[in-house]
């Protein structure tokens, strides 16, 4: 299971990392940010997308277009992560095929349920046409 | 009747036709009134009582979720009353004064039971048994958990016979450690089933054990014999059906305790009265099926009216009078022909017409009089549920698909969100912070993300015009197939219970006041003199014309850092807001600057207020010597002193011992106050941080030379604990331990034939990365800077007046004041700063300045040039 980890705060980066190393995942990229995601994402299969919105130049939601376009990135789990609960970003984000949104900070068990309610989600677009 | 007609025209032409018709429209009108019969089967009444079973089941849970809920908070409230603590931390208290305070605090809040235990489970007192004393409560599990901190909910019963009380435990706390318990019962029932049963139709017991404790609806022996069945060892799970003493019931259990396991309630709906319900309105039903046929007939005569044409003119005119409907003008028969013989059976038909005519009007009286019954019933039904939600204080809405808000609505919406909800849209009622509530709306109801993530981005609260403290929720209400139909939001008001956590805060801000006072009486002393200073400086400064705004913001900054560390609420939070007026200021990145000049003004003039206030309020608790320049000097003191004086060794002169005695002290004494500081932030940044080590703090100095120096290193503290210092998790992925070390070393050291006093302070946190300042110095158009420096020339960038990294500012730090203040203060006293990290491993900052000694030789040097 690999994992990619988008945020352009080194603090923000690393908390994540932890996290979900004590969710039982070993295969954690980190990218600083959304220009270095959207290169990653073509060289290599991710199953599982952890993405801040606010960053500059690339934005999160870019990075998010940039994941659904690609060949496989329908079915991708996609995860944002905003600073704090803003309608307006998570509505685009809906809008362009987010799996589930999250509010920085949270605990390892916020993310937990996150992820799994991201993986339902992701799993039932995955499976609609066109 | 019909038989009649039909025998006569058995052979006649006309007649054929007549019943041709007639007949295929009776036959129609059967089959649809045995087709509306047929909805009504035995299956479709059975699934709806087992449905309305259900629903009356989660009723009942969220209501017992929900009376667990209130009971905590309550009970939590009043643990942390302070009338509580007081009573409970005094030894040794007597029973009649603790009884009466319980029996007074359990009036305010409508308990059952109010009861205390000390520490070993001993109950100190009861409101519904006030003789009962020295009961050993420590087995109770409610209790035990109380007392280890935790506290739980709990149905609690003390026999068959006795009441069974729902009650929730919390322990009461003194400084974080409990000292007892609390619990506060309410009491189940049968008026609490009889409410239950008014409410959702469905009949209640409550099982203590395995015997009925309250029960409402049905006799008890039916609950006994459900009991018996062994119902309880089934999951919790859907109705189940049972046949007891002839009767068909649909029965549910639901646990009202999964901690004991020993609490149940058992539904119960009877199948066999709600069949008799629906055969009744089979009954009425077939009526109107009677009726119909009936008229009907009428119709057909109508009908074969057009088939015999103009020859018969008698008839014709006779029917046109039936069809206006007179009955009494008869046609006169003349021939036995099939027009006479149709003639006949015409008058005869006439008055069986007229006849069921009449039948038809009483019937029509009777139905009007059934509906208006059953009408009747459902207002009363109607009025009592709405009376009892209204009752609940919370303001309940239905906010169907599209946002619109059902015309039914509980009566505390009006109170609560200030205005009628019905048919308005839920947005135009309760503002939404974003801009596309229309869209957030279509979102929930058709679930784009899961329903509980999507509702997370509604309102949490309502700002009322009255100050109440409202808070909002949202709830589901979903289909059969599992989509959402509507959306209930319910309004609750916490105002007593924000309130009664903003004055425990208030006590516990007091508290730490009086503690750090009390604890760094000296400091506190120097604290007081400079704010004075500091407030007098910025009363002058401000009013000035074009003032000097990065001033005025070192100025509010210390004031701020000072009146946070001793807890001078008042103060600080002055200084925050003043603060952010100057920030803005200072950048020249306000609207309208003349505005916060003005508040700037204000407040300045506030804040020095807000301490004078401080203080006289403070008196008695501060002493009177802290307004004077007072010393208190132990007599141990004062005797070594003599004897040093009387034992003088050659060379030393008398001002020297006594300012080794008196005036010099331990250089640690000037920093022992900031651990007090460190735990407040550190807890709000979430970080771990051990107490700071002092390495030579015995070093004896004249305090009051440093103390503007020492107080400005408050800034370096903050600066580690919001910058330097890593979360827990982000340190154990660096290999670190989880909590963040900090460090003060002191040294004297001579230099040059000059004597200079050195203080390094050290964090290991993940240190500075020259790349960031690089960064920093472009963005603010110092490209040369930041090319030609070296990477330790380039982090001295930090001591810049209004250079930070961060772009956020938090209330710590963050604002680009503080290292420049350090910088600003070793430079008064002809020394300097300096910085050294070591990226991922921490910061050192070291500050060196000549000592007293050291800066009389440094004037002789000038002097001599």
């Amino acid at each position: 299971m690999s994992v990619l980890v988008v945020d352009d705060f080194q603090t923000v980066r690393e908390m994540m990392k932890g996290c979900l190393r004590q969710l039982g995942y070993q295969d954690i990229t980190l990218a600083c940010d959304g220009a270095e995601a959207v290169e990653l994402i073509k060289s290599k299969q991710f199953d599982l997308i952890l993405c801040d919105w606010h960053m500059p130049k690339v934005l999160g939601i870019d990075v998010l277009r940039a994941v659904r376009k690609s060949p496989a990135g329908k079915g991708i789990p996609f995860i944002l992560a905003t600073s704090e609960s803003e309608q307006g970003c998570v509505l685009q984000a809906v809008d362009a095929g987010v799996s589930n949104y999250i509010i920085k900070p949270f605990t390892v068990d916020t993310l937990k349920a996150k992820i799994e309610s991201a993986f339902k989600k992701a799993k039932a677009m995955a499976s609609l046409p066109g | 009747m019909i038989k009649n007609y039909s025998s006569k025209l058995k052979n006649m032409k006309l007649g054929k036709k007549f019943l041709l018709t007639f007949s295929s429209i009776v036959v129609l009108l059967l089959s649809v009134t045995l087709g509306v019969v047929e909805v009504f089967t035995k299956a479709a009444v059975t699934d709806r009582v087992e449905q309305d079973l259900s629903k009356a089941q989660y009723v009942l849970e969220t209501f017992n979720t929900n009376q667990i809920d209130n009971l905590f908070l309550i009970a939590r409230a009043v643990a942390d009353a302070p009338i509580m603590k007081s009573l409970m931390g005094v030894e040794g208290i007597d029973h009649e004064t603790m009884l009466q305070t319980l029996e007074g605090l359990s009036e305010t809040i409508t308990s059952d039971h109010l009861s205390v235990t000390d520490m070993n489970g001993t109950l100190l007192a009861r409101t519904d048994k006030p003789e009962e004393t020295d009961v050993d409560y420590a087995q109770r599990p409610d209790v035990e958990s109380a007392l280890v901190g935790e506290g739980m909910p709990f149905v609690w019963s003390e026999g068959e016979d006795a009441p069974i009380y729902q009650v929730a435990t919390v322990p009461v706390s003194m400084e974080d450690r409990p000292i007892g318990s609390l619990s506060v019962g309410v009491k189940i029932t049968d008026e609490t089933a009889e409410r239950f049963q008014k409410m959702t139709g469905a009949a209640m017991a409550v099982i203590a054990d395995d015997h009925v404790a309250a029960h409402f609806g049905v006799d008890a022996s039916i609950f006994k014999d459900i009991l018996a069945s062994g119902i309880l060892e089934v999951e919790h799970a859907k109705p189940k059906m049972f046949t007891i003493q002839g009767e068909r019931f649909f029965a549910a259990v639901s646990n009202l305790d999964e901690n004991s396991e020993r609490f149940h309630a058992i539904l119960v709906t009877s199948i066999d009265k709600a069949m008799a319900f629906y055969h009744d309105i089979q009954m009425m039903m077939l009526v109107v099926g009677i009726v119909g046929l009936i008229v009907a007939s009428f119709l057909t005569s109508q009908a074969s009216k057009a088939l015999i044409v103009t020859p018969v003119t008698n008839i014709l005119n006779a029917t046109e009078e039936v069809r206006k409907g007179i009955f009494t003008n008869k046609i006169n028969v003349k021939s036995q022909d099939e027009i006479g013989v149709l003639s006949t059976n015409f008058n005869h038909m006439m008055d069986d017409l007229k006849s069921s005519k009449e039948a038809v009007d009483n019937y029509a009286k009777n139905l009007e009089g059934m509906v208006g019954e059953r009408t009747a019933a459902l207002k009363t039904a109607n009025g009592t549920i709405s009376a009892m939600i209204n009752s609940l204080g919370q303001g309940f809405m239905v906010v169907e698909a599209g946002g619109s808000i059902n015309p039914i609505y509980s009566k505390a919406c009006e109170y609560l969100i200030e205005c009628i909800p019905a048919g308005k849209r839920i947005w135009d009622v309760i503002p939404h912070p974003g801009k596309e509530p229309e869209k957030l709306w279509t979102a929930l109801f058709m679930e784009t993300l899961p329903f509980e993530d999507l509702a997370g981005l509604c309102p949490a609260t309502f700002k009322h015009s009255q100050d109440r403290h409202i808070t909002l929720t949202y709830n589901a209400i979903r289909s059969d197939d599992g989509g959402i139909e509507s959306i209930v939001v319910v309004a609750t008001d916490r105002t007593s219970e924000v309130q009664a956590m903003q004055a425990a805060e208030r006590e516990r801000n007091y508290a730490n006041m009086v503690v750090r006072i009390s604890k760094n009486k000296k400091q506190f002393a120097v604290f007081t003199k400079l704010s004075k200073d500091l407030l007098t400086e910025t009363l002058n400064e401000s009013q000035k014309e074009g003032p000097d705004f990065d001033l005025l913001f070192r100025l509010v900054h210390t004031i701020k850092g000072g009146s946070a560390s001793f807890s001078i609420i008042s103060v600080k939070d002055l200084a925050h807001s003043t603060e952010s007026y100057l920030y803005g200021l200072k950048r020249n990145e306000c609207e309208d600057p003349a505005a916060a000049l003005a508040k700037v003004r204000a407040q300045s003039v506030e804040m020095a207020d807000a301490f004078e206030l401080f203080l006289s309020e403070n008196r008695n608790l501060i002493g009177a010597d802290m307004a004077a320049d007072t010393v208190q000097i132990p007599l141990v003191r004062l005797k070594k002193f003599s004897e040093k004086l009387a034992e003088l060794p050659e060379g030393a002169t008398w001002q020297a011992v006594f300012e080794e005695e008196f005036i010099m002290e331990p250089i640690k004494n000037g920093f022992s106050h900031f651990d007090d500081m460190v735990d407040p932030i550190k807890e709000r940044l979430g970080k771990e941080v051990n107490p700071i080590n002092f390495i030579n703090g015995d070093i004896k100095v004249k305090a009051e030379v440093y103390t503007d120096l020492f107080g400005a290193m408050i800034h370096a503290i903050r600066n580690s604990l919001d910058h330097g210092l890593e979360i827990p998790e982000e340190r154990e992925a660096g290999g670190k331990p989880r909590a963040g070390n900090l460090s003060f070393e002191f040294n004297k050291e001579r230099v040059e034939n000059k004597d200079w006093l050195t203080i390094k302070f050290t964090d290991d946190g993940r240190g500075i990365n020259p790349a960031n300042i690089r960064e920093k110095l472009i963005r603010l158009g110092r490209e040369q800077e930041a090319k030609d420096l070296s990477d330790e020339d380039v982090i001295q960038k930090v001591f810049d007046a209004g250079f930070s990294t961060k772009d956020e500012v938090t209330e710590t730090s963050g604002r680009g004041v503080g290292l420049d203040a350090i910088a600003f203060e070793a430079g008064k006293l002809g020394g300097f700063a300096r910085v050294f990290t070591r990226l991922g491993e921490g910061t050192t900052l070291v500050v060196s300045i000549p000592t007293v000694e050291g800066k009389a030789q440094i004037r002789e040097a000038k002097m001599a040039i």
